[in-house]
């Protein structure tokens, strides 16, 4: 009976006595997967090492040719410094000259459109504002040289400001005119 | 519920503190203990062998990369450099003019000997002429904070006060030849008033204005 049974027992395992042990499994592990995980390892790390010559020398022209570029450009310090001074001159320059008032301009528009009764006293420019005072024996004169200015002289913000009788010559009206100069004017 | 959680801590209990036994009792067991040992060496080499290695040569790409970028800046630099000398080269008589018209100091005088040769052209009397402070000499820095416009790039002013006396078309021409100065100026306020003297009504032209120069 106890023969019969023994016959009937299937064993896939090896065999072998040590192959199925602990320490033949670790064994044969070792020899296989382990050495397989090792020389993988060694691999990437050999690739690496060969790879960081290659890399190393790139690294090392890189760094002397900045040291190169960088003494380049030190020696044009002197210039840069020079150029961009003239830069910011340039700026200046040209905010100055083509921000500014022509004056001339005004004096030319104010003289050629002012009434003949009519007799300034004061031209003050400050800014964009511009006042005009003056006197003048007739109220549309006044206005005259008022619609003149903002018509033909092309300062469509003209306001009277005040308009008196002179003190000194009540036949004469005093007036004061502020002008908005235009931005073409400007 | 809670009779079930503790039957299941007994059980898996004795698996974590019987580890070796059961896997000498249990074949099924023995069958992952290369998968086991497999991944623990991976790991540990993973750790302490492939990613120092590849974190070092990452960082030495970088390295790399960045300085190609520094490289192709100054390449841009020096091109730009090299443009600019030679842009430089073909406009120096202009240059020369607009360091005149912008100096880096003040230089009041130049900018006097400038009115004084407008006056003469066209013969206005000048009553007044002042100028604001300014540092001749030295590198010493001055308060000359106005409550004026701010001039451009944050250039300094040199402030100056003309007053003159002429008749109107004199007055005038004066005036635009003052536009026309080497120097330009930031004009602030300008106004021309009558005023009655011993020799009758007089024309008086004043300007205040002021010259920028570089800081």
């Amino acid at each position: 009976m106890a023969a019969l049974k023994k016959q009937r027992l299937i064993n896939l395992l090896p065999s072998e006595e040590f192959a199925v042990t602990t320490t033949g499994r670790i064994l044969s592990w070792a020899l296989s997967t382990f050495r397989y995980i090792v020389i993988v390892t060694e691999l990437v790390v050999i690739l690496a090492f060969i790879s960081r010559f290659w890399l190393d020398a790139q690294n090392a022209d890189l760094a002397e040719e900045i040291e190169q570029k960088q003494s380049l450009i030190a020696s044009s310090k002197d210039f840069e410094r020079e150029f961009i001074e003239v830069q910011k001159r340039l700026i200046i320059y040209k905010t100055l000259t083509s921000d500014s008032v022509s004056f001339s301009k005004i004096f030319s528009n104010i003289s050629v459109n002012i009434p003949e009764d009519v007799l300034l006293s004061k031209i003050s420019l400050s800014g964009e504002s511009l006042t005009v005072d003056g006197l003048s024996p007739s109220e549309r004169s006044i206005v005259q040289f008022a619609v003149n200015l903002e018509k033909n002289a092309g300062y469509p913000k003209t306001t009277l400001k005040s308009v008196e009788t002179n003190r000194n010559d009540p036949s004469l009206l005093e007036f004061s005119l502020d002008v908005s100069l235009a931005k073409e004017e400007i | 519920m809670a009779v079930g959680w503790r039957a299941n801590y007994l059980r898996y209990k004795s698996y974590f503190l019987d580890v070796v036994g059961h896997y000498q009792k249990r074949q099924d067991l023995k069958v992952f203990m290369e998968l086991f040992l497999s991944l623990a060496t991976i790991s540990i080499f993973g750790i302490f062998a492939i990613k120092p290695t590849l974190v070092a040569m990452a960082e030495l790409i970088k390295e790399i990369e960045g300085k190609r970028q520094i490289l192709s800046i100054m390449n841009q630099k020096i091109e730009n450099l090299n443009r600019a000398q030679v842009l430089y080269e073909e406009e120096r008589a202009n240059i020369d003019l607009l360091k005149l018209a912008i100096p880096k100091k003040g230089e009041p005088e130049a900018l006097v000997r400038q009115l004084e040769g407008v006056a003469s052209q066209n013969p206005v009397t000048i009553l007044s002429l002042s100028m604001g402070k300014v540092n001749i000499l030295g590198d010493g820095t001055l308060d000359t904070s106005t409550k004026l416009d701010v001039l451009p790039v944050g250039a300094e002013g040199l402030t100056f006060s003309l007053s003159s006396t002429s008749d109107y078309p004199l007055l005038a021409s004066f005036v635009q030849a003052m536009e026309g100065l080497r120097r330009p100026y930031k004009l602030d306020t300008l106004y021309i008033n009558t005023e009655e003297s011993e020799a009758g009504r007089e024309l008086i032209l004043v300007i205040n204005a002021r010259s920028p120069y570089l800081k």
